[in-house]
C-alpha cells in the first residue's frame, strides 16, 4: 500500500466509535474449555470440517436442484433469463444475507443441477454489488462524527462504485459477446473437460478423492428428500443445503479470523508502504484467508475513518477482496465429478474472471481508475453534509432499484 | 533542519519540503502499523451490522428535525 502525501491525513481523530469498543474475535471452542494448543487444533479442525460440510452442502443443492426441476431448469428459469432480473437476484440475495461466498457457493451448487450459465453470470455480478452492503453499513456505525464518517463512508462506497462500474461494462459485453462465458468455458475445458490434458486429470482425481468423502453425506441428505414427492423434495434439498452453506461459511468465518489474525497482520504489515499492486495482493489474500470480502472491506472501514488509511490505499485493497473472495466459490466447484464439475468450475471461473478482468481495466487505465474515488467522495461529501443523500443510496442501490428493475421486467 | 549554506534559496526549500513529506510519511506508516496491532478487534468489528441501520435513522431524524426547526425560527 502506498503511503499519503496529504498532511491532511494526518489530523487525529480521537473520538471513539463503535468499532473501538469491540471484543477480539473469540473461537466457539472456548466455550468448550478448550486453550493453547488444543484450542488451536481444535479450531484448524473445526475448520477443515466446515470446509466438508460446504462442499457437501454445494452437491446436496445441485441434486435438489436437479431433482427439483426434473431436467427442464431452462424452461423453469425462463423468469430469470433477462440478465437484469438475474443480476437483481444475485444483487438482493448476496445484501440479504451479506456474504457473496455463500451466494456464489449457491450459483455453483446451481449451476452443476443445471441452471443456465447465461442466468448464472449475471447473478455472480450481481453478488459482488451486494456485498458491498455490509462495509456500508459499518461505515454507518460512525455517522456520530462527521469527519470519520465521511472518510469511512467514502472508503466503504469506493466498493460501491468499482463493482457497480465493472457490472456497466462488463454486462453489456457479456450480452453482446459472451466474453465471460467463452473465457470460463475455455479454461474449464482445460481444466476439468475429458480432453484436458494433464490439469483435467488432476482436478479430476481431487474431484473424485473429494466427492468419495463428500458423498456419503451428500446422500445421507438426500433420502430426507426422497421423503416428499418431486418437486418438492428437491426444493426441500435446495433450502437444507443453503441452510447449511449460511451457516458454515458463517462458521468458518468466526474461526478464520480467529485463527489466521497472525498471518493477517503480517500482510498487511508487509504491504505498508508499497505501491497500489501490493494493496491489491494483501487484499486478496487477507479475503482468501478469512474467506470473505465482507470481512476484508469493513475491515478498512474504521481505519479510513480515524485517517490511518487513505481512499487510496484502501481502493486497491477492496480489489484484491473482490478476487480473493473467489476461492470459496472454486473450493465448492469440487462439491461434483464428470460434466457436473466442469459446468461448476466454469461457474466459479466465471466469478474469478470478472473481478480480475475488472481490476485489470477498470484500475489499469487512468481515466476508468478515478471514476469510482471521484464518485465515493463526492457521495461521502454530500452525505457528511445532508445523510438523506446517504439514504438514498443505500436504499436505490440495494433495494429500490433492484425490486423496481424486477417489477418492471415482470410488468412489461 | 540543517541545510547545505551552498544550495539557493529554493533548493534548501526543496529539500526542506522533502525531508518534511518523507517525516510525515513515517510518521503515517508507524501510525498505520500501530492500528494493525488492533486486528483482532477490527475483525471482530466486522461482523454484520444491521444495528448501524437504526443508529443512522435516529442521526437522520435528528437532523430532519433540527432543519424543520431551523427553517420555522
Amino acid at each position: 500500500m502506498s503511503t499519503p502525501t496529504k498532511p491532511g491525513a494526518l489530523e487525529a481523530h480521537e473520538a471513539p466509535t463503535d468499532q473501538d469498543e469491540a471484543a477480539p474475535a473469540r473461537s466457539p471452542l472456548e466455550r468448550f474449555g478448550l486453550q493453547g494448543k488444543a484450542l488451536d487444533i481444535g479450531n484448524w479442525i473445526a475448520v477443515a470440517v466446515g470446509i466438508y460440510l460446504l462442499i457437501t452442502a454445494v452437491s446436496v443443492i445441485g441434486d435438489g436442484f436437479k431433482a427439483a426441476t426434473g431436467g427442464q431448469a431452462e424452461e423453469l428459469f425462463a423468469f430469470a433469463s433477462n440478465p437484469l432480473i438475474a443480476l437483481m437476484i444475485g444483487v438482493l440475495a448476496t445484501a440479504l444475507i451479506q456474504s457473496s461466498s455463500t451466494v456464489t457457493s449457491i450459483t455453483v451448487g446451481l449451476v452443476a443441477g443445471g441452471l443456465p450459465m447465461a442466468t448464472a453470470i449475471p447473478m455472480l455480478m450481481g453478488a459482488n454489488i451486494g456485498t458491498t452492503l455490509t462495509s456500508t453499513l459499518v461505515s454507518l456505525g460512525m455517522v456520530r462524527q462527521k469527519e470519520d464518517f465521511r472518510r469511512a463512508f467514502a472508503a466503504a462506497s469506493v466498493h460501491d462504485f468499482f463493482n457497480l462500474l465493472a457490472v456497466v461494462i462488463f454486462l453489456p459485453l457479456e450480452m453482446m459477446f459472451g466474453l465471460l462465458d467463452r473465457t470460463s468455458t475455455f479454461l474449464a475445458d482445460q481444466l476439468a473437460g475429458s480432453d484436458g490434458g494433464i490439469f483435467a486429470t488432476i482436478f479430476a482425481g481431487i474431484g473424485t478423492a473429494v466427492t468419495s468423502v463428500t458423498d456419503p453425506l451428500a446422500d445421507l441428505i438426500g433420502l430426507i428428500g426422497d421423503v416428499l414427492p418431486e418437486p418438492w423434495g428437491g426444493i426441500l434439498l435446495i433450502l437444507i443445503g443453503i441452510g447449511l452453506i449460511l451457516g458454515v461459511i458463517n462458521f468458518i468465518g468466526v474461526l478464520l479470523k480467529v485463527v489466521m489474525v497472525g498471518k493477517a497482520k503480517q500482510v498487511l504489515h508487509n504491504a505498508i508502504g508499497r505501491g497500489p499492486l501490493s494493496g491489491i495482493l494483501s487484499g486478496t489474500l487477507i479475503t482468501v484467508m478469512v474467506q470473505s470480502s465482507s470481512t476484508t472491506t469493513s475491515l478498512m472501514v474504521p481505519l479510513a475513518g480515524s485517517g490511518t488509511f487513505s481512499l487510496k490505499q484502501v481502493y486497491p485493497f477492496t480489489l484484491g477482496a473482490n478476487i480473493g473472495t473467489t476461492i470459496t466459490a472454486l473450493i465448492a466447484a469440487f462439491a461434483f465429478t464428470g460434466i457436473e464439475a466442469r459446468l461448476a468450475l466454469q461457474a466459479a471461473l466465471v466469478h474469478l474472471l470478472f473481478n480480475v478482468f475488472a481490476t485489470i481495466l477498470i484500475y489499469g487505465l487512468p481515466f476508468l481508475r478515478n471514476i469510482p474515488i471521484f464518485g465515493a467522495t463526492t457521495l461521502a461529501r454530500l452525505g457528511s453534509e445532508n445523510k438523506l443523500y446517504i439514504a438514498g443510496w443505500v436504499l436505490g442501490v440495494f433495494l429500490a432499484l433492484p425490486a423496481l428493475l424486477i417489477f418492471l421486467t415482470v410488468i412489461l | 533542519m540543517p541545510t547545505d549554506p551552498k544550495l539557493t534559496l529554493e533548493e534548501q526549500l526543496e529539500e526542506i519540503l522533502s525531508d518534511t513529506e518523507a517525516r510525515l510519511q513515517a510518521l503515517q506508516e508507524q501510525r498505520q502499523r500501530e492500528e494493525i496491532k488492533r486486528l483482532p478487534e477490527l475483525f471482530a468489528a466486522t461482523s454484520s451490522r444491521w444495528q448501524n441501520i437504526r443508529l443512522f435513522v435516529d442521526e437522520l431524524m435528528s437532523d430532519l428535525r433540527g432543519r424543520k426547526e431551523e427553517e420555522e425560527a
